[in-house]
C-alpha cells in the first residue's frame, strides 16, 4: 500500500493561485477532516469551497478537489488543493498534511504512480518528460503509429521468406525475391523518420568530453560537432572555459561539452573547478586517458552514471581498449553509435538504430542469397520494435524520464 | 513370458522404438493389424526436405534406420534450397514405397523382433503402471515398458466428401477399442485432421508433355555409413493447374470435410490440402503439383499438392483437368483421415506419459504429421522404453539449441498445438547451426548416451572430431591477404572449394568436414546470438512465481489463465506456461505483473 503523498504542483513565488497536490488512499478522508466536512462530502469527483483548519485555526480558504481510485491522473485517491498563490501559506498547507502522517512527494513520484497504475504507458511518460524539456506535445502517438506501420511490414517480408525456405521448391506462390527486397527497401524512409522521432523522445544527452591536458579532447569535441568550435592548439592548456554545442548526431540530439583539461598549471585549476561544478548535470562523460592511460578517479567514474574511457591519439602511441584517433578516424564510428545508443539500448533511439541496422544487413544477406540469416535478422528487428512498443522493456527509458521529472509532478 | 518392450503400431514410429529398443539389447514385440502393411508410406513418396531432411541425418546419427533405408530404395536425389544458403539445405529423396517397406521389414526380422497381427484394444492393468498390452485375439501381451505408436489409427474415420467410414487409413481398421481405453483411463485427447491426394494410373497420363524435374548433379547420401545405394532412377514431373481446375474445387468447396478455414497459425503458404490453397489464394489458378512415381516402373503416380477429401465428381475434374491427364484414371482417390492425438499435457520431455511410469508415445498419436518426425520420436521413445525396462531414467531429449529433435519435443511438450505438428526450419531459433552437414557433431555425444549409437560410428564420430579440430587449427594459423584464414571464411562468397584452392594443406582431410567448419565460422555470430536468446529464454521459464499470493486480481491475465494458474500454482513461469488454459499472452501479461511489482522487478533482473 502507497503512502499519501502530496507536493506542491506549481512554481514557487506568488502568484493568484497555488495548488497542492494530493495522492494516495485516505487522501480524500484526510481532507474532508481537515476541513471539517461531513464524512462523504468529497466522495465521487467534487469540488469543494471552503477551509483548512489546523485545530480551529483556520490555515486558509481552499477549493478541494477530489478524484476517487481509478478515476485520477495516478490511479489512485486524489486531492487537489488550490490556495492562495502565498508562500507562506502553500508551505503551511505542506506542513499541516507533514503533520497529518502525509509524506512529501519525491520528483516525479505522481507521474510514476500513474505508470505504475497503468494509466499512463511508457511512451506517453517518456512524451510527458520530454514536454517539460521543451519537445513537442503528440510525438507518443505517431512514434506509435509508425511502429506498427513498420512492424507490419517487417512481419510480412519475414513470412514470405520463411514460405520461400519451406516451400519455395513445391509451391511457387508468392512473392518472388525482388519483391521481398523491394518490401523491406520501402521502409527505409520510415525508419529515417522513426529515428528521429525517437531522437526527440528520449531529450537531450548531455556529453563531457574530459581528460588530462592535451589528449585531444578539442580535436575530438571538433570532429563529432562537425566545425570548428573549439580552440585547437598543440600549447597544453589552450581551452580555457567548457565550449559547448549541441548536435545532431543519427536523429539524436546531444549537448557536447568540451572542458578544459583536469590539473595543469593555475590558470586550468580555475577553470577545471567550473567544470567540475556543472558537472552534476552530466549524462555521460568520455574520458580521454593520457599516455600513461591515467583514468578518471573513482570519484567521477561513481558519480555520473556513464562513462566510457577511451585512448585516444591511437596514431600516435601505441595503444590497448578503447582506441580512437582522430587523425585516422579509427574507432571514431563506434564512439559515434556508443552516442546515440546506451548501455544495453535503453534509449529508444538506440533501439531504433539497431532496427535499422538490423534491415540494412537484412538486405545485404538477402543479396547473398542468404535467407536464413535475413531472416533470422527481420525477426530480432520485429522483436526489437515489439520491445519498444510494450512496457515492461520500456520500464528503462521510463526510469529515466522520470528521474527528470520535479517535485509535484 | 514378459517382454521387455511392447510396442504397439509399426509405422515409421513403431519400426524405429522397435530397432532402437532391440540394439539396446532388449526383448521386443511388435503388434501391427497388418503385417504387410509394415512401414508403409501412407502419403507422400519421399523422404526428407527442408529440415525434415536433416532430422532423417540426425536419426542416422542416432543408429535410425530410415537413412539408410532411404538410400537404399531412393529413385531420385535433390538438396532443396540448394541455391540458398548452406543453413536451409535439405536434403530428399524420392523413394520406391513397395521396397522401402520391405526393407524396413527384413531389419525388423534380422534383429529377432517378434511381429504380431493383432489388434491392440487396452492397456493391461494399472494406468500408473500397466503390465502390457491387451490384444483382440491373444488377449494379454506382457511386457516392463511400452510403446504406443498407432498413428492415425486411434477413432481414425475417414472421410471423402459425404462419404465417411471407419478406419485409421484407407484399407485398415481403426483402433476405436484403445481409444476409448485411453479415454476411460482420463487421457486427454484431441482430434486432428489430415489429408493425401489422389493416386492415378501412370499409363494412362500423357507424361511426354509434362515439365521434367531432373534429379541434382551434386551428389550426396543420407546416411554417412558406406551402406547400399540404390542405383534405380525414376524420373518426376511437374505440371500446373488451371482454372478449370481451381473451379472444381470451388464448385464442391461446400462438400469439404478436410477444410475448416482455421489453419492460419504458420502463415499463409502452409496450405495442407488443396481446398487451402484455393481458399487463400483465390486469385491464382496455376497451382504447382509435383507428379511423383511411387517406384520403381511403378504402376501408379502421386500428385503431390493435390491432397483433398473433395468428393469422387471433384476429383475427377480436378485431375482431368491437368495437362496430359485429359484421359486420366484415378486408383486412389484423395481423402481425409481424423483422429484422436494425445494433449501435450500428457507427455513429459523423455516422451512418457506422465501419469504412468512405464509408457511412451510416439507419431502421429503425438500430433506429428510426416515420417521423419514419427521415426524420430519413434527412436527416442523405443531407447528410452528399453532404459525404463532395464530400470534405468529415460533420458530427456536434446536442447532445441541443438538439433531438431529437441525442437521438435520442446514444441510438443510445451506449446499446445491447434493443427498436426510439421518440422519447418523457421521453428530452429538456431537455425544456422542446426545444419544437415553436421548432424554427427551435434548429436552424437547425445546418441553415446541414449546407447542407440553404432560402435562404427562412435569410432568415425571422434575421427571427424579430430579432424575438425586440425581444420581450425590449420585455418587459424594461415595467413590470406593479410588477414587469418579463418577470418576469410566469414566472408558471403568464401566456399569450401575456394578454401581448399587458397589453402592446399587441406586437401588431405574430408571435404565435408573442411565445408562444416568454415559454415560454423560464416554463421558464428548469428549462432552465438540465437544461443544467447535461448538461453536468456530459459532464464526466463525459471522465474519463480513464489511472491504472488493470488492470481485472481491480476488483470494482466484473462480469467480462464486466472483460474489455472489459482488452481495449479505453478513454481515457475516454465510451469505455468505449460498449463492448459494459460496462452503466451497470459504469460506475457505474468511478465508485465511481475515487472512492475518493485521487488519482483529484482528477481527478474537477476535471472
Amino acid at each position: 500500500m502507497n503512502d499519501v503523498i502530496a507536493a506542491l504542483a506549481t512554481p514557487a513565488g506568488r502568484s493568484a493561485l497555488a495548488i497542492v497536490r494530493m495522492s494516495g488512499q485516505g487522501s480524500i478522508k484526510l481532507v474532508e477532516s481537515l476541513m471539517k466536512l461531513n464524512s462523504g462530502r468529497l466522495c465521487g469527483i467534487r469540488r469543494s469551497v471552503g477551509s483548512l483548519y489546523r485545530g480551529q485555526q483556520e490555515v486558509d480558504s481552499i477549493v478541494a478537489i477530489s478524484w476517487p481510485e481509478g478515476k485520477s491522473y495516478t490511479g489512485e485517491e486524489m486531492v487537489e488543493l488550490i490556495c492562495h498563490g502565498v508562500p507562506a501559506i502553500a508551505r503551511e498547507i505542506l506542513s499541516l498534511l507533514m503533520e497529518q502522517g502525509v509524506r512529501e512527494a519525491r520528483p516525479g513520484e505522481f507521474t510514476r504512480r500513474a505508470f505504475l497504475s497503468g494509466t499512463l504507458d511508457g511512451v506517453d511518460v517518456i512524451a510527458l518528460s520530454n514536454l517539460w524539456e521543451g519537445g513537442g506535445a503528440g510525438i507518443a502517438g505517431a512514434f506509435r503509429e509508425m511502429a506498427n506501420r513498420i512492424l507490419d511490414v517487417i512481419e510480412r517480408a519475414r513470412e514470405e521468406l520463411e514460405g520461400r525456405i519451406e516451400f519455395g521448391e513445391s509451391h511457387g506462390v508468392g512473392m518472388s525475391m525482388a519483391e521481398v527486397e523491394q518490401l523491406i527497401s520501402s521502409i527505409r524512409d520510415d525508419l529515417t523518420v522513426l529515428r528521429s522521432k525517437a531522437g526527440i523522445l528520449d531529450g537531450r544527452s548531455r556529453l563531457f568530453i574530459m581528460g588530462p591536458t592535451n589528449t585531444g579532447k578539442s580535436t575530438l569535441f571538433n570532429l563529432l560537432a562537425g566545425g570548428e568550435y573549439a580552440v585547437v592548439s598543440d600549447r597544453s592548456g589552450t581551452t580555457r572555459d567548457g565550449r559547448s554545442v549541441e548536435v545532431e548526431i543519427e536523429g539524436r540530439s546531444i549537448l557536447l561539452h568540451d572542458t578544459a583539461g583536469v590539473g595543469g598549471r593555475d590558470l586550468d585549476g580555475e577553470a577545471g573547478r567550473i567544470v567540475e561544478v556543472s558537472l552534476t548535470d552530466a549524462d555521460r562523460i568520455v574520458w580521454l586517458t593520457d599516455e600513461n592511460g591515467k583514468g578518471p578517479g573513482a570519484e567521477l567514474t561513481s558519480s555520473v552514471g556513464d562513462l566510457l574511457a577511451v585512448q585516444p591519439m591511437s596514431d600516435l602511441h601505441e595503444r590497448t581498449g578503447f582506441r580512437i584517433s582522430s587523425l585516422t578516424g579509427e574507432g571514431v564510428q563506434e564512439l559515434r553509435s556508443w552516442l546515440v545508443s546506451s548501455p544495453g539500448e535503453i534509449s529508444l533511439t538506440g533501439l531504433a538504430l539497431a532496427v535499422s541496422r538490423d534491415i540494412d544487413e537484412s538486405s545485404e544477406h538477402l543479396e547473398a542469397a542468404e535467407e536464413a540469416i535475413a531472416a533470422s535478422l527481420l525477426t530480432g528487428a520485429a522483436e526489437r520494435l515489439r520491445s519498444i512498443l510494450r512496457e515492461e522493456e520500456l520500464e528503462i527509458c521510463v526510469e529515466r524520464a522520470l528521474s527528470k521529472l520535479c517535485v509535484g509532478k | 513370458m514378459i517382454r521387455d518392450v511392447a510396442i504397439a503400431g509399426a509405422g515409421h514410429a513403431g519400426i524405429e522404438a522397435a530397432l532402437a529398443a532391440s540394439r539396446k539389447g532388449c526383448s521386443v514385440v511388435l503388434i501391427t493389424t497388418s503385417l504387410r502393411r509394415i512401414g508403409e508410406m501412407s502419403c507422400n513418396p519421399a523422404i526428407g526436405g527442408v529440415a525434415k531432411g536433416t532430422l532423417v541425418r540426425e536419426i542416422d546419427v542416432l543408429g535410425g534406420a530410415m537413412a539408410e533405408s532411404a538410400d537404399a530404395t531412393a529413385l531420385q536425389y535433390r538438396m532443396l534450397n540448394r541455391r540458398k544458403g548452406p543453413a536451409v539445405w535439405g536434403p530428399r529423396v524420392q523413394s520406391d514405397l513397395m521396397l522401402y517397406a520391405k526393407r524396413q521389414r527384413y531389419l525388423l526380422s534380422t534383429a529377432g523382433i517378434d511381429l504380431i497381427e493383432d489388434e491392440v484394444v487396452a492397456l493391461s492393468g494399472q494406468t500408473e503402471h500397466p503390465d502390457g498390452f491387451v490384444c483382440r485375439k491373444r488377449g494379454e501381451v506382457r511386457a516392463r515398458a511400452m510403446v504406443i505408436a498407432t498413428g492415425t489409427f486411434l477413432a481414425g474415420r475417414l472421410f471423402r466428401g459425404e462419404e465417411r467410414w471407419k478406419g485409421g487409413r484407407i484399407g485398415d481398421i481403426a483402433a476405436d477399442s484403445l481409444e476409448s481405453d485411453l479415454r476411460k483411463r482420463m487421457f486427454h485427447v484431441k482430434r486432428f485432421k489430415t489429408g493425401t491426394p489422389p493416386r492415378i494410373v501412370r499409363n494412362t497420363v500423357d507424361l511426354d508433355n509434362l515439365d521434367v524435374q531432373e534429379e541434382d548433379p551434386v551428389r550426396f547420401r543420407f546416411s554417412f555409413r558406406e551402406g547400399e545405394v540404390s542405383a534405380r532412377r525414376e524420373k518426376c514431373f511437374t505440371v500446373r493447374t488451371c482454372s478449370r481446375t481451381r473451379n472444381a474445387a470451388v464448385k464442391y468447396m461446400a462438400k469439404s470435410p478436410l477444410f475448416s478455414g482455421s489453419i492460419g497459425g504458420l502463415g499463409p503458404r502452409y496450405c495442407p490440402s488443396f481446398e487451402d490453397k484455393v481458399v487463400k489464394f483465390p486469385d491464382r489458378t496455376d497451382h504447382l503439383i509435383n507428379v511423383e512415381p511411387t517406384g520403381f516402373r511403378s504402376r501408379l503416380l502421386y500428385l503431390n499438392g493435390l491432397s483433398t477429401s473433395l468428393p469422387r465428381e471433384a476429383q475427377e475434374e480436378m485431375v482431368r483437368s491437368l495437362p496430359g491427364f485429359s484421359g486420366a484414371l484415378i486408383a486412389l482417390y484423395g481423402y481425409a483421415v481424423e483422429y484422436s492425438s494425445l494433449e501435450n499435457s500428457e507427455i513429459d520431455v523423455s516422451l512418457r506419459l506422465r501419469r504412468t511410469e512405464n509408457v511412451f508415445a510416439a507419431g502421429q498419436i503425438l500430433g506429428t504429421s510426416g515420417y521423419e518426425e514419427a521415426a524420430a520420436l519413434g527412436l527416442l521413445a523405443g531407447a528410452n522404453a528399453a532404459k525404463r525396462a532395464a530400470g534405468e531414467e529415460p533420458l530427456v531429449a536434446p536442447g532445441r539449441a541443438d538439433s531438431y529433435l529437441g525442437v521438435m519435443v520442446d514444441d510438443l511438450v510445451n506449446v499446445k498445438q491447434e493443427e498436426p505438428y510439421r518440422l519447418f526450419s523457421s521453428r530452429a531459433e538456431n537455425r544456422l547451426q542446426i545444419r544437415q552437414d553436421n548432424a554427427i557433431t551435434r548429436l552424437m555425444p547425445f546418441a553415446i548416451r541414449l546407447g542407440t549409437a553404432r560402435r562404427d560410428d562412435i569410432r568415425r564420430w571422434k575421427r571427424r572430431e579430430r579432424e575438425s579440430g586440425d581444420i581450425t587449427g590449420t585455418l587459424g594459423t594461415i595467413r590470406l591477404e593479410g588477414k587469418k584464414a579463418i577470418e576469410i571464411c566469414r566472408r558471403p562468397e568464401t566456399d569450401v572449394d575456394r578454401m581448399i584452392e587458397a589453402v592446399p594443406i587441406l586437401r588431405k582431410y574430408d571435404r565435408d568436414t573442411i565445408s562444416s567448419v568454415i559454415l560454423d565460422e560464416k554463421y558464428r555470430g548469428y549462432i552465438e546470438r540465437s544461443r544467447r536468446k535461448l538461453r536468456a529464454r530459459d532464464r526466463l521459464k525459471s522465474v519463480p512465481l513464489s511472491a504472488i499470493d493470488s492470481y485472481m486480481d491480476i488483470s494482466e491475465i484473462c480469467w480462464e489463465a486466472r483460474e489455472a494458474l489459482e488452481r495449479e500454482r505453478p513454481a515457475s513461469l516454465g510451469e505455468a506456461a505449460r498449463l492448459a488454459g494459460v496462452r503466451s499472452a497470459d504469460i506475457e501479461g505474468l511478465i508485465i505483473y511481475l515487472s512492475r511489482g518493485r521487488s519482483a522487478r529484482r528477481i527478474l533482473r537477476s535471472t
